[in-house]
């Protein structure tokens, strides 16, 4: 089946220990955290740029699929291997090359984890501000291809914020170096953005530029709860709109926040409808500021009560109940499919109703957390993956999630990225001649379609 | 080629499309070496498609233009094809304040964007020199501004677009929300393209709100060594909100500028230490255009200051030169009267730094760019552009290599 | 654990892989297999009957190459007890094919009796004085690891129990000491430092005459043996006047603590292992418990501490010991990056998969390299041997301590 002179060339340019033929060994790489799987042929370990490039010089001779994999984290079966595929797995790769304090600028490679990085740029008072709820694992280079958002987004935003540069190994082979790191003067297309949130579709990165920020002096956490989902909507576009950026935005819904005080006890408010956890950071004064405009915010929209942290230990029991969301509500059904959706923000409360809604209608439980500042809806919807009649409710349910978001003038993913889970749903979210377009330029980057085919972009049938 | 013929078989589809003959019939000034066959200025985004399927038909090249302010620095001088502006494509799509967007069409000026917004206190953060800028124009050239510091670069704000595809088609990416990871990111290949891969025509522009306080200090320092060890100081040592650092030369003097953006008590306890630190006062002065000089460098921040030092010591006051300076971007400009030699050994110093030297308009400093990339953007074009029809002269991406 | 009960826990992976972070196997070779994830997910395919467990070497080789460490349980969001999962089936395999010849000898040859345990321990003693290496060999246990014995002293602890148990004019507590095999054959300074502390703080010390824990034997498999150890220990330890059972090694500590549910159901033993587990102290957490006398020689040295698994993630020791090292005048604490990340040496772990073992090893020894310190504490003597073995091996001229040695040097510092 797998072509042994194939994995002799593999050897030869990884060395033995860093080719994975067996099995066994490739039944442990033929997933990610996504419900889908794949069948490789091998996996290949690369050390050094030079090593990709001959990988990806065979595979492209002999018309291999290939995949490069970093963490293998991805919620939407980006990092699940085609069949038959070469992986290129980027976790021996992961060392910081430079850290420049004065341009804020690392370079680093793919394979290294966002945390990695934190921690290296810590001790110069930066940060790296992309921070993902899996960033203790997931690495830069899967967070470039996933274009990985993070806790910090609403006033950081996301990957491609701050990734000034990359190295890339092409599916062609060809090696090229985007990014104006030097210069911004001449006119010049840089497509480091481009590859940002491609999922692995238009190459191999081996090295990535990433802007550092820096670590502010001052945090301020606080929760408030409301009685109504809506006074909870509507109190973000007002902090919004008052000119304040907290960092972080938070809001759970009422089975949320039962299901995360039966895990916990923590004595949160079980008849509460809605509950906001808020973050600013910023020199002391400009928390100052921006706590006095929040909690204007909670009164004009009627929040029954508010906490803010005195210290660090009050702030991280603040946090742990939106922490503890994943593991609480893992114990209410035991299987579960989680959306990414986005609407704008000023439909954040009409979104967060209709969801609700949808759940009385098909009689299920969705439960609900949202990153508010930016939109971005988590209802999670859970059912007994062995009943086939649930099966399928919840699948009609989801279609009705994502139909009622593209109305609501939202995106279909605002995290998780497209996959192989939301396929299905591009058609709705893209004109047919958009879809074309992508497929064209997809094939500029990678004529023999060999780089992580079969995720992002559906099949398009001809005119 | 087929000019005559395209044109026909246009107004045959388009009633009352403006033309002209003379980009200054349009309020715009190209260089002599610019020669259009044919100016259009359509009223509708369908005008556009239809322009953009018979130039496919025809063969005839086309040029988007805006308000024509960078157009010769992206693009070659050529004397065919049409020059298509979007003067007239110019409303206001959807403003939604509390998602912090709005959507405009391409041909909206900076200038009409800002005085909408700043009605609900809200701001677009690119402060171009120049607000007859359309939007479509520094989305195309990925414009910044004095704050680049603060606020980056135009592609940042750009959440969503629609475009004619080379081709005529409509093609609408991206969305109105900031975040988004559903496919690529196709306006932001479109953002910094100059106009090569499509004909931008609504943006879904992220804004923001006018911070509480911008203030601006300033500060004369005797010479250049003074000069860098305030840049030194503000740039990589104080804790600010620093929008920008910028200075320029008055004779032997400097008038240095520090522009600081945000909530009021902070900006007030840092203006005080400006004070105490620097003896910065609060200024009201204009600033100084650093755009039209002849030379320019770029530079990576940490070697701005190495930067500095050599065109200080390579430019004695005999060469009459005149540095202005963005630290906070990193960049410099002069004007001088230099010899071959003090420029060659000014290319070697600022090519060692890994910046960039760029003389009346000609690059001096070598980009290591390599083949495979221009390769690439070819590629690209030739697939989304088969005929060659837009932009055929853009200096960025070329359809032959 | 049934196949039933078994899937059902690995359906709660939910596949999210921040298992990598922790564990330490995946952070040397980085290779899924070798991660909580892909070992649940091989044994989840198994009891789907898309693999079979017997007829695939490799996956019995995945399954041992876990050091059963809990670090993953800790940092899982769904709390997915891999250790307990793996040990399943590696009660399996032991059910299936029994014991290897290598782990039969060493388990249930060695340390299922007190009495052999010595008797290696001398032999080894000998051979480590004389180099006679032939004469231990024959056992096909020291092969190629002679290096991982630490230096062994004369005489084993309950030897030497007569001259070390003083009667106390006046003592404030009544304790039990678990005198456990490690200890009393390999570490006796241990042994002896615990029981002169205990005593220094006014405490009656009891040793029962107990056996192994059983440790080796459970995370091999074998729980029949297991469970006649427990039985006998239990008898020992139940009943005794004492309000502490204290334990200078964390290993034994948190098996005992966990026969109750190795007896979970038995009519006869559940309670007795549930009074005794009531009972189980670390000795370093027992001495803050009771105000430790703070009256201390100065010793001037930085040490650094590592966290044995079965101190911190069984018996959630973490304070304790680095308040007893903080206490001691002049002994400057450095924390280490990782000090809560398995040593690799996991019981007879390095024994059996010595390339993991050692380089686990490598990344600690490098990580207490970084803190610049002249001592590494640590709790367990399980991990004293792996660590002291990192220091041959990495030519470093650091000492490896118990904090009760050093807290006994510190008082005897005093006394003189």
């Amino acid at each position: 089946m797998v072509d042994k002179r194939l994995i002799d060339q593999l050897r030869q340019i990884v060395g033995n220990e860093n080719v994975l033929t067996s099995k066994i060994s490739l039944e442990t790489y033929a997933f990610d955290a996504s419900p889908y799987s794949g069948r490789p042929s091998v996996v290949v370990f690369p050390t050094t740029t030079e090593m990709v490039v001959a990988i990806v010089n065979i595979a492209n001779e002999k018309n291999i699929p290939l995949m490069p994999r970093g963490a293998g984290s991805c919620l939407s079966g980006g990092a699940v291997a085609p069949d038959g595929s070469i992986v290129i797995s980027l976790t021996k790769m992961n060392n910081i090359l430079e850290i420049d304090p004065l341009s804020k600028i690392a370079l680093v490679e793919p394979g290294i984890t966002n945390k990695q990085v934190q921690l290296a740029v810590e001790s110069y008072g930066l940060m790296y501000a992309p921070d993902p709820a899996s960033q203790n694992i997931s690495t830069i280079g899967g967070n470039i291809a996933e274009n990985a958002g993070g806790i910090r987004g609403v006033k950081y935003g996301s990957t491609k914020d701050h990734i000034i540069g990359l190295e890339v190994v092409l599916p062609t082979g060809d090696v090229i170096t985007t990014g104006n790191i030097h210069s911004h003067v001449e006119p010049e297309l840089d497509l480091t953005y481009y590859f940002c949130g491609s999922e692995g579709t238009l190459g191999i990165v081996t090295k990535a530029w990433l802007a550092l920020s820096p670590i502010n002096a001052e945090v301020k956490t606080m929760t408030a709860i409301f009685g109504s989902l809506e006074n909870a909507g509507s109190c973000v576009a007002d902090i919004i709109a008052q000119g304040v950026v907290p960092t972080t935005m938070e809001i759970m819904d009422n089975i949320v926040i039962k299901a995360v005080d039966d895990y916990l006890k923590l004595g949160l408010p079980r008849d509460a409808e809605a509950l906001l956890l808020l973050e600013v950071d910023g020199f002391s004064s400009d928390v100052k500021t921006q706590v006095n405009s929040i909690i204007n915010a909670f009164a004009t929209n009627h929040a029954l009560s508010y906490k803010i942290a005195g210290n660090e230990q009050e702030r991280q029991d603040l946090w742990k109940a939106r922490r503890s969301v994943n593991g609480a509500l893992g114990k209410l059904k035991p299987a579960n499919i989680v959306h990414d959706i986005v609407v704008p923000r000023d439909r954040l409360a009409i979104m967060l109703e209709k969801v609700a809604q949808l759940a009385k209608k098909y009689g299920i439980i969705i439960g609900q957390v949202a990153h508010a500042g930016d939109g971005n809806l988590h209802p999670t919807l859970y059912y007994d993956h062995r009943i086939p009649e649930e099966v399928e409710i919840i699948e009609e349910a989801c279609d009705e999630i994502i139909k009622e978001t593209i109305a609501q003038g939202g995106t279909i993913s605002g995290e998780h990225g497209i996959g192989i889970e939301k396929l299905k749903y591009m058609p709705l979210a893209f004109n047919k001649p958009t879809l074309h377009l992508m497929k064209k330029i997809k094939d500029a980057f990678d004529p023999k379609n060999i780089c992580n085919p079969g995720k992002l972009l559906p099949q398009i049938t001809e005119d | 080629m087929g000019n005559e013929e395209f044109l026909r078989s246009l107004r045959e589809e388009v009633d009352n499309i403006a033309t002209a003959i003379n980009p200054s019939d349009l309020g715009i000034n190209l260089e002599h070496n610019y020669n259009p066959q044919l100016i259009l200025a359509p009223n509708n985004i369908s005008e556009i498609v239809t322009i953009m399927k018979l130039a496919n038909k025809y063969g005839v090249s086309v040029y988007p233009i805006g308000s024509g302010s960078k157009f010769v620095k992206g693009i070659c001088p050529f004397d065919e094809g049409v020059l298509v502006s979007l003067k007239n494509i110019n409303k206001v799509v959807e403003y939604r304040p509390d998602n912090m967007s709005v959507e405009v069409e391409s041909g909206l000026s900076i200038n009409e964007l800002q005085g909408m917004l700043a009605k609900d206190n809200i701001f677009f953060p690119i402060d171009t020199s120049n607000d007859l800028q359309t939007i479509g124009g520094i989305i195309a050239t990925d414009a910044f501004g004095r704050k680049k510091y603060m606020y980056k670069t135009t592609r940042f704000y750009v959440m969503g677009m629609e475009f004619v595809s080379p081709q005529g088609e409509i093609i609408k990416v991206g969305g109105r929300t900031i975040k988004n990871v559903s496919s690529y990111d196709v306006h932001q290949l479109l953002a910094g393209s100059w106009g090569a891969l499509g004909i931008i025509t609504k943006a879904t522009l992220r804004v923001k709100p006018i911070p509480e306080k911008g203030l601006v200090l300033q500060y004369v320092v005797k010479n250049g060594n003074e000069l860098l060890r305030i840049i030194d100081s503000i740039l990589f040592k104080e804790k600010l909100s620093l929008a920008s650092l910028t200075f320029e030369q008055l004779d032997s003097s400097f008038l240095i500028k520090v522009e600081l953006e945000g909530f009021a008590e902070t900006l007030k306890l840092q203006q005080d230490l400006l004070e105490k630190n620097h003896g910065f006062k609060e200024s009201n002065t204009n600033y100084a255009d650093i755009n039209n000089t002849q030379g320019i460098i770029s530079l990576p921040l940490k070697s701005y200051l190495k930067g500095l030092e050599k065109l200080l010591e390579l430019t004695k006051p005999e060469t009459g030169i005149k540095i202005k300076g963005n630290a906070t971007s990193g960049l410099l400009s002069f004007d001088i009267n230099a010899s071959r030699e003090i420029l060659q050994n000014l290319s070697d110093s600022i090519n060692s730094l890994q910046g960039t030297l760029i003389f009346e308009n000609l690059s001096l400093t070598q980009k290591n760019r390599g083949n495979a990339y221009n390769l690439l953007l070819r590629d690209i074009k030739n697939k989304i552009d088969p005929k060659h029809i837009l932009v055929p002269a853009s200096k960025v991406v070329r359809s032959r290599l | 654990m049934k196949k039933d009960e078994l899937l059902k826990l690995l359906m709660n992976c939910n596949r999210c892989g921040l298992c990598q972070e922790v564990c330490p196997t995946y952070k040397v070779s980085h290779i899924e297999a070798n991660v909580a994830r892909g070992r649940n997910r091989l044994i989840r395919l198994a009891l789907e009957n898309q693999l079979n467990l017997d007829k695939e070497p490799e996956v019995e080789k995945i399954i041992n190459e876990c050091l059963l460490c809990k670090a993953c349980e800790d940092s899982c969001p769904s709390g997915v007890p891999t250790p307990e999962i793996i040990a399943s089936i590696r009660t399996h395999y032991t059910n299936t094919k029994g014991l290897s010849l290598g782990k039969k000898i060493m388990y249930r040859g060695v340390f299922s009796k007190n009495r052999n345990i010595s008797l290696i321990r001398n032999l080894a003693w000998i051979y480590q004085k004389c180099g006679i290496n032939k004469l231990v060999k024959f056992t096909g246990i020291f092969n190629k690891t002679d290096e991982m014995l630490p230096n062994l002293p004369p005489k084993n602890v309950r030897s030497l129990l007569p001259a070390l148990i003083k009667k106390l004019p006046n003592p404030k507590h009544r304790v039990a000491y678990f005198l456990g095999c490690s200890v009393n054959n390999f570490f006796s300074s241990i042994g002896v430092a615990s029981i002169k502390v205990l005593q220094e703080n006014n405490c009656e010390v009891l040793v029962p005459e107990v056996n192994c824990c059983g440790a080796p034997h459970h995370s091999a498999g074998d729980m029949e043996e297991f469970k006649r150890l427990a039985k006998n220990n239990l008898k020992m330890l139940n009943n005794l006047d004492v309000e502490a059972i204290v334990f200078d090694c964390s290993t034994c500590g948190s098996v005992i603590k966990d026969y109750k549910n190795l007896f979970s159901g038995d009519k006869e033993y559940e309670n007795v292992a549930a009074q005794v587990a009531e009972k189980v102290q670390d000795i370093s957490s027992y001495l803050v418990s009771i105000d430790f006398n703070k009256n201390m020689g100065t010793i001037s040295k930085k040490v650094s501490y590592h966290d044995p698994c079965h101190g911190i993630r069984f018996l959630k020791v973490k304070d304790a010991p680095r308040e007893i090292l903080k206490s001691i005048p002049g002994l400057e604490l450095i924390e280490m990056q990782e000090a809560d990340m398995c040593c690799g040496g996991a019981g007879s772990y390095g024994i059996f998969n010595p390339k993991f073992s050692r380089d686990i090893l490598a990344r600690k020894i490098g990580n207490y390299k970084n803190t610049q310190s002249d001592i590494l504490a640590t709790s367990c003597p399980a991990c004293a041997m792996q660590l002291s073995f990192g220091m041959k091996l990495h030519n470093l001229n650091c000492s490896v301590k118990h904090p009760v040695e050093l807290l006994a040097q510190a008082y005897e510092i005093k006394s003189l």
